[in-house]
């Protein structure tokens, strides 16, 4: 519970401000334009710069898309040190590892929904992605895995700013070696979300929302309290997020340094009094980027704290990732 | 001065440079200044100096005048512009006509509406964001979608052509909209037509629309790196012909689009 209150505390601070982007490193899903057009586009009532210059303003003609019909499809590639792959409570000198991850994407815009008072903009999306560590040792080694993930959300645009996003995912991995599947999980989830403009070169974001991992797990894990093997469900859990972050562009360099928590509360097996506090800080460095092509250094912290008592093997952990990486996208 | 408003007075919220009422039952046409707060009855002519701006207020309904604009409201409801522009908001569905000097036209909705009068006796009627319909002399009528400007020219008034314009450029060069110390009622919904309009924008024209000197004739403004500055007659019938071309499916991963 008192996990669940500094949670909330931290949500009431930063309730009034801002919204988030994903965690670069560990996307499963990839923005949808509107997200991208939720963050990016600034209202006049923040925009502190006056470039007015006519009473009635510029007219300039643009071509419209007959329909809110949109395809976006593209590729990610991303090479980076992770120091701990295996997110146990292991030494950094044997379990860190260089890890190179390809991706790819695309998704579908299913229109604009006009409710007067928001605008709905559902989508779906899939990807496939292949995870290779580089670390030549077997226990490493052998976690080489494919992923593929598939979701649907559907993001609502209000007036005053703010967005919510509803929607759920379906996410499998399965172990390269052997194709056996490792992990399946449903993710039905609903957040909130807010941008505000300090000035044209820097925003803040604010993001906030609950879901429920519905999920399975190799079952052969064995609780240490009742020897019994834990189910398949061990980990399904209720998660609530907030996540803060500001964007700030120098010249051509745009940094985004973000801090995200994550409460997760655990429902069965040997995870039943379980809850994790997740710490989450990283900060992207985009040294170039234009409508389709996005190159970025990311770093990344993770620190993830287990609320249980040392009867049980607590699930505390440390993760440092460190890396480049290349997104090509292209939209229709 | 009265204190409350009238069903046919309009409220004064803010005046800046000079803007003065003219009188018409005068036999000496009286001329007034115009100050903040004060009250001015419908069926009087009202004019802005260079510069100049002023905001009104009428039932829920927000009137912003332009620099060097004459204009007169003949009811809250009915809005005449000789020359110049005005900005009208109201989050109520409403019916209001707005005139010029050759052509009128009704519209049933609400939303934020810029017109602008044109040389040739017509206006532009621009919704920024607006649901409803325009009515015109000529018996017809057209839905208004937001950001597509409509030309109401000739007598009897009937539409001319149609262009959709990029809000966002013309939500930070209007002195209409920025100009102003409080922010239009119907903001919400001008950022709601701006994302709209950035999640369907598939290109831009290197023009801006300029006056109508005749009814068949709008000016159009090119721009950019090989485009000279002179002006462009075309008729009102043609679009501009140097649109950015729509990128093919491999150059969208080497070449920005015209957006």
């Amino acid at each position: 519970m008192k996990i669940l209150q500094v949670f909330f505390i931290f949500i009431a601070i930063f309730s009034h401000a801002f919204t988030a982007k994903g965690n670069v490193l560990r996307d499963k899903t990839y923005q949808p334009e509107a997200i991208r057009v939720a963050n990016e586009e600034k209202s006049a009532r923040d925009n502190s710069q006056d470039i007015s210059e006519s009473d009635t303003g510029a007219q300039r003609p643009v071509i419209l898309k007959k329909d809110g019909i949109s395809f976006f499809v593209g590729y990610d590639w991303k090479m980076f040190y992770q120091s701990n792959p295996t997110a146990q409570d292991l030494l950094e000198s044997e379990v860190a590892t260089g890890v190179w991850k390809d991706t790819l994407f695309a998704g579908t815009g299913l229109g604009i929904i006009d409710f007067d008072h928001f605008i709905l903009t559902p989508y779906a999306g899939v990807s496939f992605s292949r995870t290779d560590y580089l670390k030549s040792v077997s226990l490493i080694n052998d976690l080489d895995y494919y992923s593929s993930n598939a979701y649907i959300l559907f993001l609502a645009q209000f007036g005053n700013g703010w967005s919510a996003k509803v929607g759920t995912s379906y996410s499998s991995d399965y172990l390269k070696k052997d194709s056996e599947e490792t992990f399946k999980e449903y993710y039905p989830n609903l957040s909130l979300l807010k941008s505000h403009s300090l000035n044209d070169s820097n925003r803040l974001f604010f993001e906030t929302g609950i879901g429920y991992h519905y999920n399975e797990v190799d079952g052969s894990f064995q609780d240490p309290v009742t020897n019994l093997n834990d189910g398949i469900d061990h980990k399904r859990n209720f998660d609530l997020f907030a996540s803060f972050s500001w964007e700030t562009t120098i010249g051509p360099i745009t940094l985004l340094p973000k801090y995200k928590l994550t409460y997760r509360d655990y429902m069965n097996g040997s995870n039943k009094t379980r809850h994790d506090l997740v710490h989450d800080v990283s900060i992207s460095i985009s040294a170039y980027q234009n409508d389709y092509l996005k190159l970025s250094v990311n770093m990344d912290y993770v620190m993830q704290e287990d609320s249980r008592s040392a009867n049980y093997l607590p699930a505390n952990y440390e993760n440092f990732d460190l890396g480049a990486n290349i997104n090509l996208m292209a939209r229709f | 001065m009265a204190s409350c408003l009238s069903a046919e007075s309009l409220k004064v919220s803010y005046v800046f440079g000079k803007t003065e009422i003219i009188e018409k039952t005068d036999q000496n046409q009286s001329i007034t200044s115009v100050k903040q707060d004060a009250t001015i009855e419908t069926g009087q002519f009202i004019g802005t100096g260079k510069g100049s701006r002023a905001e009104f207020i009428a039932h829920d309904v927000t009137w912003r005048l332009g620099s060097l604009s004459f204009a007169e409201w003949k009811s809250v409801d009915h809005f005449w512009l000789h020359s110049g522009s005005v900005l009208y908001s109201s989050s109520k569905v409403r019916r209001v006509v707005f005139s010029s000097r050759k052509s009128s036209c009704i519209f049933e909705g609400k939303g934020t509406i810029i017109v602008e009068a044109l040389q040739n006796g017509g206006f532009k009627f621009i919704p920024f964001e607006a649901k409803g319909s325009i009515y015109t002399e000529d018996g017809k009528s057209k839905e208004v979608k937001d950001g597509r400007l409509l030309l109401v020219v000739g007598s009897p008034s009937y539409l001319g052509d149609a262009y959709d314009i990029d809000l966002m450029l013309m939500m930070r060069s209007s002195r209409l909209i920025n100009a102003f110390p409080d922010i239009l009622p119907t903001f919400n919904q001008m950022y709601l037509a701006l994302y709209v309009q950035a999640l369907t924008v598939d290109g831009k024209y290197d023009a801006l629309i300029g006056d109508a000197p005749t009814d068949t004739n709008l000016q159009l403004w090119a721009f950019g790196k090989k485009a000279p500055a002179k002006s462009q007659k075309l008729t009102t019938t043609k679009k501009p012909t140097n649109p950015h071309s729509k990128p093919g499916f491999w150059s969208r991963f080497t070449s920005r689009s015209g957006k």
